[in-house]
């Protein structure tokens, strides 16, 4: 007796070991993606008031960290690529077994799509790796894959990797090769879900239209409205979300059906493809037809962050000193973050300018006489966007060019061809710019600007050689570090 | 069903019969033997029960007869004679009329679609069912030693379903013999926990050979042998049949491990298939190292009855009175002839297979008639250069062997060898290349580290050292060790998961 013991303490013993080994492989080998989305979100769950939920339209569109930095808002996007809304429904259902925010956001793009999943199995890990193994992830993966006919783009049948999706170690198990030294850390969800997608593209050409499908049996229609009723039952409001993009027809007349489904629910939808003068798709598209780039994100954002605050109890942390100083690091982190990303395009003038749609970053732009891009209207629209100001739900029917601080002495310099010297305090909410062959001294937050044609200064102190073979120069004056930041002549 | 999935279906089905009383455990093997076949091979299911149900019948007609002959030679023993003479022929009627049947049955679902296409007719699409040749083999095995009087016949047709189906087996094999399986199948060995560890070990050591090995090395072997042979020089047609030598023994010998394990869990002691291989100084001793069930099959079932058949026999009567060694050394050679034909043929038919198959007979008759001249100039002493030299010679013969086995057809297998002398090409095995062929830098790395530990454990093996029973006997801490580490390369390192076509044993197919 003693004997079998033994033998059961021995190979009790060992399964508890290689469980843990595998545990910890399973962590290793897992593809990093899903940390980073969904990461930050589970080692601290309670401490969002608004849960963001969606595809990659709303990963793209909305920013929770610029949520933070405008109104003090504690926010995640854990919307994911690929995700249709009966896998929306299963994610916030998983993250409100874990938290009860105060509001959740629902994106509802691709809302008439036809079947539970996309083709793209990957999507899928994306969305669930993360999530440990329980009932309700069981449940998810059950229900979503029980069509047995429902195959992926590589044929495999979606009923088939179910155990794949339960237990990632089956699907990354071969993924060694790939690991580095990063692998073995823990993953920064730096952007809380939310993902700067940097391009620009030209859209596709759209038409608004009034006509509105009519509500299906779709798995759409249906996992919205279960969706809905979750955080209704948690006493958790809900906000409806069409972020902007060229819609289709057909997307405009499928999509549609939610604002009655929100009447229905007596809840608000913010279908932005209605608002179309938000953004300017000319500069906020990060691909043709669907995506948004930052600068439209952070339009959206700032819309939503407003709309939030003006209709819901909502507290700005800005000043709570328990959740304040760790949000303010992780911005910090995360204003690094966006300069880095500004670092990686100063060599193309295009994304450089989009990227400087920053609320967070002032500008100092100095183009020399005759410089070629008086004769680049793409850029010369994104010099307007740099100094554009919001639009929000009371400025209802205005357009586009509303938003713009009239930058009057760009045009003239177009006309001129001479030189011009934009001066955007962020901080100050105010602008200033002339042209000419001298300038007088700029008064801004960061100091006095001055140029004199060859040699740009703060406060006198020489800042940016003007050598005349650059297309324009630019200063970076970081609103958070409360100095200049970067110095670019870009060609 | 995957490999993974057979494991735990092998350890449950174990687990349960080690609860049960000896003598029902065998209930519970044909029960778990039939779960297993209905998931696998549903559409094959009647025809194991076909084979099963004449096989038994036959058994037990043959067993009637010879016990009517044992009661009417105690009666009249004057006639025993006559009376032996006509009851060995009855039942070489029956076994003879049951084996036709069960190999047409065997020919059919092997070679019909072949014959089809060969005379431009479109196939029939038939499915073989999983393990028809194995099953087969032990029908006739079985026929032939109740036939002969070796064995008696089984009267439980339930457990003789047993011996049939046994489901470990049926992947490829081994070949069991129903005089050893009979009584395990009875009572099966009460598993101790020192054994139940070193069957773990045994599967554990075939997954790893399998999936972490075979299945790595199997995609560069295809991109150098599934395509035109001149698409490659000799240098990249040696890499090619060197990893296909690599690959075919993991695949097959790790299966076959993998299968004795699981057998040993449930207490049975399936014979050995594989017994270092490629330590072996000539082909006739690397046949009997190498499917070793299939080889004494073919020895008891084909060689010996061929060799000692009436028209051999008076053959060698005749040659005797001119020459008396060719007279003693020509019935093996006709037999290895034979039987390495009927090898081949019963790989495919087709004529890589066949040129395989005669090209391992002609050696094997060629060293038969020049035994006696090897003989005479044998060292008493061999040195150890001498063994080296033999092992590296036979070595060379078989993965020449391999050319054929592994290429499409015979043309394709002659152009590679012809290439090796004629067409050397170098520069084609370069890093660069291997990444494209699905050999990539981390796969080249485990593939050596992995045939050098295979490589030292037969070497221990071959010394005579028992490696299981010595890591099960260690202090618990580095036996857990051992076995984490196997476990986990196999998890890591393993060929497996979506994209992998599980149970793709080379073996499967015949």
């Amino acid at each position: 007796m003693k004997r079998i013991l033994i033998h059961i303490f021995d190979i009790i013993l060992f399964l508890c070991v290689l469980i843990l080994i595998l545990l910890w492989l399973s962590h290793v080998l897992l593809r990093k993606e899903t940390l980073v989305r969904f990461g930050g979100f589970l080692d601290k769950p309670e401490q969002y008031d608004v849960l963001i939920v969606g595809d990659s339209h709303t990963v793209n569109a909305i920013y929770p960290m610029e949520l933070w930095n405008s109104y003090g808002l504690t926010s995640y996007n854990l919307s994911s690529y690929g995700n249709t809304l009966p896998v929306t429904y299963w994610i916030t259902k998983l993250a409100l077994e874990r938290t009860t925010p105060k509001v959740v956001v629902i994106g509802i793009k691709d809302l008439g799509f036809p079947e539970k999943l996309t083709a793209s199995s990957g999507d899928l890990h994306t969305a669930f790796d993360c999530f440990p193994l329980s009932r309700t992830k069981i449940e998810a993966i059950w229900d979503l894959t029980d069509n047995p006919n429902a195959s992926d783009d590589y044929g495999y049948r979606f009923q088939d990797l179910r155990a794949e999706y339960l237990f990632p170690l089956l699907k990354y198990h071969s993924r060694w090769p790939e690991i580095t030294a990063g692998d073995f850390g823990s993953t920064d969800s730096l952007q809380k879900g939310g993902t700067m997608a940097v391009d620009l593209a030209v859209p596709n050409e759209y038409t608004i239209t009034e006509d509105v499908g009519t509500e299906d049996s779709g798995f759409g229609y249906q996992y919205l409205r279960k969706t809905i009723e979750l955080c209704q039952s948690k006493n958790i409001d809900v906000v409806l979300i069409n972020p902007p993009y060229p819609a289709t027809y057909e997307s405009q007349v499928l999509d549609g059906v939610a604002y009655y489904i929100a009447q229905e629910y007596g809840i608000p939808c913010l279908d932005f493809v209605y608002m179309d003068s938000i953004v300017d798709y000319n500069v906020d598209m990060f691909d043709s037809f669907s995506h948004l780039n930052p600068s439209g994100a952070r339009k959206v954002t700032d819309y939503l962050g407003k709309y939030l605050t003006d209709h819901y109890p909502l507290v700005n942390h800005k000043n709570d000193p328990v959740i304040a100083p760790e949000w303010e690091k992780e911005y910090a982190e995360y204003d690094q973050y966006k300069l880095s990303h500004i670092d990686l395009r100063q060599s193309n003038p295009d994304l450089l300018l989009m990227l400087l749609h920053d609320p967070g970053l002032s500008v100092i732009l100095y183009i020399p006489e005759h410089s070629d891009i008086y004769h680049n209207d793409l850029r010369l629209r994104l010099i307007q966007n740099m100094a554009r100001r919001h639009l929000f739900e009371e400025d209802e029917g205005m357009e586009w060019a509303d938003a713009l601080f009239p930058l009057e002495e760009l045009t003239e310099a177009c006309h001129s061809e001479n030189s011009y010297l934009l001066v955007i305090d962020r901080n100050e909410n105010r602008i200033f710019e002339q042209t000419g062959a001298s300038f007088t001294p700029i008064s801004s937050g960061f100091g006095s600007v001055t140029c004199d044609g060859k040699m740009l200064f703060i406060d006198n102190d020489p800042q940016l050689t003007l050598d005349n073979d650059a297309s324009f120069y630019l200063l970076l004056y970081d609103e958070l570090t409360r100095k200049i930041e970067r110095k670019y002549s870009v060609q | 069903m995957t490999l993974f999935a057979l494991t735990v279906y092998g350890i449950f089905a174990a687990l349960i019969c080690r609860i049960l009383p000896q003598k029902y455990r065998w209930i519970i093997m044909l029960i778990a033997s039939c779960g297993f076949y209905s998931v696998r091979c549903l559409s094959g299911l009647p025809y194991i029960l076909l084979t099963a149900l004449t096989a038994y019948l036959a058994g037990l007609f043959m067993n009637r007869i010879q016990s009517h002959a044992a009661e009417e030679t105690a009666l009249r023993p004057d006639a025993k004679k006559e009376i032996r003479t006509k009851c060995r022929r009855h039942c070489n009627q029956a076994a003879g009329i049951t084996l036709v049947f069960n190999l047409c049955l065997l020919g059919f679902f092997k070679y019909a679609d072949s014959v089809l296409k060969l005379s431009g007719q479109s196939p029939l699409g038939l499915v073989l069912p999983l393990g028809i040749s194995f099953y087969t083999f032990q029908a006739i095995g079985y026929l032939l030693d109740v036939s002969g009087g070796k064995i008696q016949a089984e009267r439980n047709p339930a457990r003789f379903a047993l011996f049939i189906s046994f489901f470990p087996q049926l992947l490829q094999g081994p070949i069991g013999r129903y005089d050893t399986l009979a009584s395990q199948y009875r009572e099966p060995e009460n598993t101790s926990f020192q054994q139940a560890l070193q069957a773990l070990l045994l599967i554990f050591w075939g997954l790893l050979k399998k999936l972490v090995i075979a299945d790595r090395a199997l995609g560069f072997v295809g991109a150098v042998f599934d395509v035109p042979a001149a698409t490659y020089g000799a240098s990249m047609n040696i890499v090619g049949v060197l990893l296909y030598s690599l690959q075919q023994y993991c695949d097959f010998s790790g299966g076959i491990d993998l299968v004795i394990g699981i057998a040993e869990l449930m207490g049975i002691h399936l014979p050995q298939n594989f017994r270092q291989p490629y330590f072996s100084v000539s082909l006739a001793d690397f046949w009997r190292r190498w499917h070793i069930t299939l080889g004494s099959w073919m020895r008891d079932y084909v060689f010996y009855p061929f060799a000692l058949s009436k028209p051999i026999t008076a053959l060698t009567k005749h040659i005797r009175k001119r020459n008396t060694v060719l007279a003693r050394t020509l019935p093996a050679a006709l037999g290895n002839l034979l039987v390495f034909f009927l090898v081949g043929l019963w790989h495919g038919a087709t004529s890589n297979y066949i040129l395989w198959g005669l090209y391992n007979g002609f050696i094997l008759a060629f060293s038969s008639l020049m035994e006696p001249v090897y003989k005479k100039h044998e060292l008493r002493q061999p040195s150890a250069m001498l063994h080296f030299f033999r092992i590296l010679r036979t070595f060379i013969i078989v993965n020449i062997g391999w050319f054929f086995d592994r290429s499409q057809n015979g043309f394709d297998a002659f152009a590679r060898i012809h290439s090796l002398i004629a067409d050397w090409r170098p520069h084609e095995v370069s890093a660069t290349v291997l990444d494209s062929m699905q050999l990539p830098a981390h796969d080249r790395i485990v593939l050596v580290i992995g045939a050098l530990i295979i490589l030292f454990v037969s070497i221990l093996r071959e010394k005579g050292i028992n490696i299981r029973h010595r890591l099960s006997t260690l202090p618990f801490p580095l036996r857990w060790l051992i076995f984490l580490s196997m476990i986990l390369s196999v998890v890591i390192f393993g060929v497996w998961g979506s994209g992998y076509e599980e149970a793709a044993f080379l073996y499967y197919q015949f």
